[in-house]
């Protein structure tokens, strides 16, 4: 009951999921994988706790994006869960309908969230190919859509509260691209205006307006 | 003394003075002189053209006009750039960007480099990188010369070392006049409409001016509020003078439409004698109901329109002034907004750009640069403009006049009434009519109170309802959560271990109630995005709305339903794409609200098959909608009561469904009637809506 994938060798996946039922039927996809479920059926309280010890308890981890409906389950939401076993090598694949509303929450995560599947799309092939993904990734193979280069980024439209609005003319030049305000570093969140020009680290070779992520913003 | 014969060789020749008047008279503002200067970079296949000013609040300043064109050698400075009075135009085709040459005559050039006391010209030649040439004009010296062959020029070439980037600078030194801060203003807006702005083109010609005004300008015009209009004409002619044109809203769907022959009715549908044009125009309502919900305010869109609103002309990408200039209405659309105000935008409300492509050179403009000679060609250009426009006022007309057809016809309200019968009793005032008159009040009072009461329980009703709606969206959100991810997952792990385990017995025994349960979990999440779906912003906004396109939406959504019933669903839709102003969430919910009472009404019928019927035809400009079925009909019930909010023979049902379709139908300017017993012989209610096209 394992894969092993560029030498990485996957056997546990931790499954996290806070709706019970939901959890046990992605666990039932796991083992269809041939690999071997653990449940995370247990509250974490302490982040920085759970992650140092989570090597041991598996190889790899599968999370459903909303995991704060029960009560006290988890003390963040499934991407930015998935963002910190980047940084821990840990291949991570999330599991999320993917909502405008998660659309949002997600992309300041998303530069190091791989793999995203929506529940009709979590299938044993879609999740070895999301932790080949993640493997090559942590290897620094990335694929086209996930590349980042340094481009400009103009500002179109600040006039909502939470939101603001940008077109990436080197992606794609009639698109406007909805950005949460708070994604920006504190200091240019109050200078943004429209028409601004500024620079960030953007995947422009992404298929889809949900997959962009934007890093390293500056103005110049 | 005899006088002997002979012959004496002689030529005209130009005094100085010329110089002088031919530039600084023909070409008076400076905005005009320094734009002739850029032009020439636009010729000489530019991207872009940088102007800096220093110290030009006083006398003695410069200016400096850089470009990275294909530069000149002493050749192009002698035979061309030093040539006075030649059009570019009749003996240059296209250049090598496939651009069609500005061809100015060199007047305004002149005028351009006398700004100053000495005109300084730096060029490197994209033919020979490696050579700088130099010219410097020291106008005194022409000043102080009787005749203009007087004074000679100097080309001078210089090694550069390397190979360097092509381009000409212009140096006009030591300014024999103040530009101000209104000047600046003019130059920096002559800039940055030079070369289309809003077509946002990234290969195109930039001209840029290093101030201030031009930075904020700049801002302003990429601010492009384009997609705020309520309408844009988009007109065309192409090369055989054939016009089309047609009205969008702001999704860019079209409104109307119209071939030649109604654009060019007032000529008899004669061509245009006029090289292909394109006219676009944005027209916007600037109130606050219009800009209510979005983003932009109608204060931005305001001084937007105010700096660059009005109808600008380019020729070959470059614009001509001074069309589209404040106060220029070439097209008199103010005049035609005075004679009949409705529905006809002013240059105050709308921004416009006409763009013709002259490679012939039919046009020419006029050596002052005050606009093009008003020729024949120019003449069609014009009435072309004003036959789309007028079209565009003639149908907006009509829409408004048939919405005010059907606001009067069911605007007779009780209140409407009463106040009538009160002026008749003021008009008997007296003392002895004084019981009369207060009879009538009280009657007057009763009325607004019955209407208070009426909107009261309306008001009620429809809180009734968005708590249901909120409800339905907030349960249709988490059934497309957790329960249907769950079923999902798991009926698809049954799916692949069943397959594994027993092989063929699957498809025998597992594989028809698998695929059930998978199919019912796709409908299920229709539903949820269905629902989901109605609440969705954009479908609120009043728009050009095509309602056979909602028809086809709303069953698509229906047929998990229907399947799920054995219902079978009957469309008979007349011919064509009728549509309507209207928004796509009002036509919805009529359709909508009539199936579900179908639906319901089929759950008591005991007939062999069950059937809804929907059906539409078009006479004149109403659309009849009908949506019919073989239940048990309108039964139990009088058919006049049935739109009454609460009146329901349904145990289970709000009574509402009906209320909200009359109620949305009025409000399209539409009536709704009922048959209890129709053409299926089941309930049948006809739905007339006014449409603006088919």
């Amino acid at each position: 009951m394992a894969v092993t994938i560029d030498n990485v060798t996957i056997s546990k996946v931790c499954v996290i999921d806070d709706d019970e039922t939901s959890r046990e039927t992605m666990q039932l996809t796991v083992e269809d994988t041939k690999l071997v479920p653990i449940s995370q059926s247990d509250s974490v309280f302490d982040l920085e706790a759970y992650l140092s010890q989570l090597r041991s308890k598996a190889d790899a981890i599968v999370t459903d994006h909303h995991l704060r409906k029960r009560k006290n389950y988890f003390p963040v939401n499934g991407a930015n869960f998935v963002y910190r076993c980047y940084d821990q090598k840990i291949p991570s694949v999330l599991v999320t309908r993917y909502e405008q509303a998660d659309i949002d929450e997600i992309r300041k995560f998303r530069n190091k969230i791989p793999t995203i599947l929506t529940p009709a799309e979590f299938t044993p092939d879609s999740l070895l190919m999301g932790l080949e993904t993640c493997i090559r990734e942590f290897n620094g193979v990335l694929t086209p859509i996930r590349k980042s280069w340094r481009t400009l980024v103009r500002v179109d439209d600040v006039s909502t509260k939470s939101n603001f609005f940008v077109v990436i003319p080197a992606w794609n030049k009639n698109e406007m691209i909805s950005l949460n305000k708070n994604d920006l570093p504190e200091v240019l969140r109050e200078m943004i205006k429209p028409d601004m020009r500024l620079h960030a680290n953007v995947n422009i070779g992404a298929e889809h307006a949900n997959e962009l992520f934007f890093t390293d913003w500056e103005v110049k | 003394m005899a006088v002997k014969a002979g012959t004496t060789e002689a030529q005209i020749r130009f005094s100085t003075q010329i110089i002088r008047r031919l530039g600084e008279e023909l070409n008076p503002s400076i905005d005009q002189s320094i734009l002739e200067l850029v032009k020439n970079s636009y010729d000489a296949d530019a991207k872009s053209c940088t102007v800096e000013l220093y110290s030009i609040t006083e006398i003695g300043g410069t200016i400096k006009i850089k470009d990275d064109g294909k530069g000149m050698d002493e050749g192009d400075i002698i035979n061309g750039w030093l040539v006075l009075g030649e059009s570019s135009k009749s003996n240059v085709g296209r250049t090598e960007l496939n651009r069609i040459p500005a061809g100015n005559k060199g007047l305004g050039r002149l005028a351009a480099l006398r700004m100053g006391h000495v005109a300084a010209l730096e060029s490197v030649p994209k033919n020979l990188p490696e050579a700088r040439y130099q010219l410097e004009i020291n106008w005194d010296e022409f000043d102080r010369a009787k005749l203009v062959e007087d004074v000679f020029l100097d080309v001078t070439r210089s090694p550069t070392g390397k190979k360097i980037l092509p381009g000409t600078t212009i140096t006009i030194k030591n300014l024999k006049t103040r530009i101000g801060e209104r000047e600046a203003k003019k130059i920096a807006r002559g800039l940055i409409l030079l070369a289309d702005p809003f077509e946002d083109d990234p290969n195109g010609f930039k001209p840029i001016l290093k101030s201030k005004e031009f930075q904020d300008m700049e801002r302003l015009v990429s601010r492009r509020y384009f997609d705020d209009a309520e309408y844009h004409l988009s007109a065309t002619v192409d090369n055989t003078g054939f016009a089309k044109a047609a009205v969008l809203d702001y999704r860019g769907q079209v409104i109307f439409e119209a071939p030649h022959k109604e654009i060019a009715r007032r000529r008899n549908g004669q061509k245009y004698g006029c090289p292909a044009t394109t006219f676009d125009l944005w027209v916007f309502l600037l109130n606050s109901t219009s800009f209510s919900g979005r983003h932009t305010s109608i204060g931005e869109v305001r001084e937007w329109l105010t700096e660059f609103g009005g109808v600008h002309l380019y020729e070959n990408g470059l614009r001509v002034n001074p069309y589209g200039n404040a106060g220029n209405d070439w097209l008199d659309m103010n005049l035609s907004r005075a004679k009949s105000p409705e529905e006809r935008p002013s240059t105050n409300t709308s921004i416009g750009v006409v763009k013709v492509k002259d490679s012939k050179g039919l046009l020419s403009q006029k050596t002052d640069r005050s606009g093009f000679i008003e020729n024949d060609v120019f003449h069609e250009i014009r009435s072309f403009c004003q036959d789309a426009l007028d079209w565009m006022a003639k149908r907006r007309i009509e829409v408004a006049e048939q919405k005010r057809r059907n606001t009067r016809e069911t605007a007779n309200t009780a209140a409407g009434n009463t106040k009538v019968t009160l002026q008749q009793a003021i008009k008997k005032l007296s003392r002895k009519n004084r019981k009369e008159l207060e009879k009538a009040f009280a009657k007057f009072e009763k009325a607004q109170e019955n209407q208070l009461t009426s909107l009261r329980s309306e008001v009620q009703l429809y809180r009734t309802l968005s708590t249901a709606g909120i409800t339905a969206a907030t349960f249709s959100h988490e059934s497309r959560g957790n329960p249907l991810k769950a079923i999902t997952q798991a009926i698809k792990s049954i799916e692949r271990r069943t397959k594994e385990h027993l092989k063929s017995k699957y498809e025998e025994l597992f594989e028809k109630p698998v695929q059930s349960i998978l199919r019912a979990v796709s409908s299920l999440a229709v539903l949820g995005s269905a629902t989901l779906k109605i609440l969705s912003h954009e479908k609120r906004r009043v728009t050009r709305v095509e309602i056979h396109e909602v028809i086809s939406n709303v069953l698509e959504t229906f047929q998990p339903f229907t399947d799920g019933r054995d219902i079978i669903l009957k469309t008979e839709l007349t011919p064509g794409k009728p549509y309507m102003r209207s928004s796509e969430a009002a036509i919805e919910s009529i359709l909508t609200n009539l199936l579900n009472n179908s639906l319901v009404a089929l759950e008591n019928s005991v007939s062999k098959s069950r059937e809804i019927l929907i059906q539409t035809f078009v006479e004149q400009s109403t659309l009849s909608l009908t949506v019919a079925d073989n239940g048990p009909g309108i039964v139990g019930i009088d058919v006049n009561d049935i739109w009454l909010p609460g009146e329901t023979t349904n145990p289970n049902g709000t009574g509402l469904g009906l209320t909200i379709v009359r109620d949305a139908v009025h409000d399209l300017g539409g009536t709704v009637s009922a048959m209890a017993h129709g053409q299926l012989g089941g309930a049948e209610i006809i739905v007339e809506l006014p449409i603006i096209g088919k």
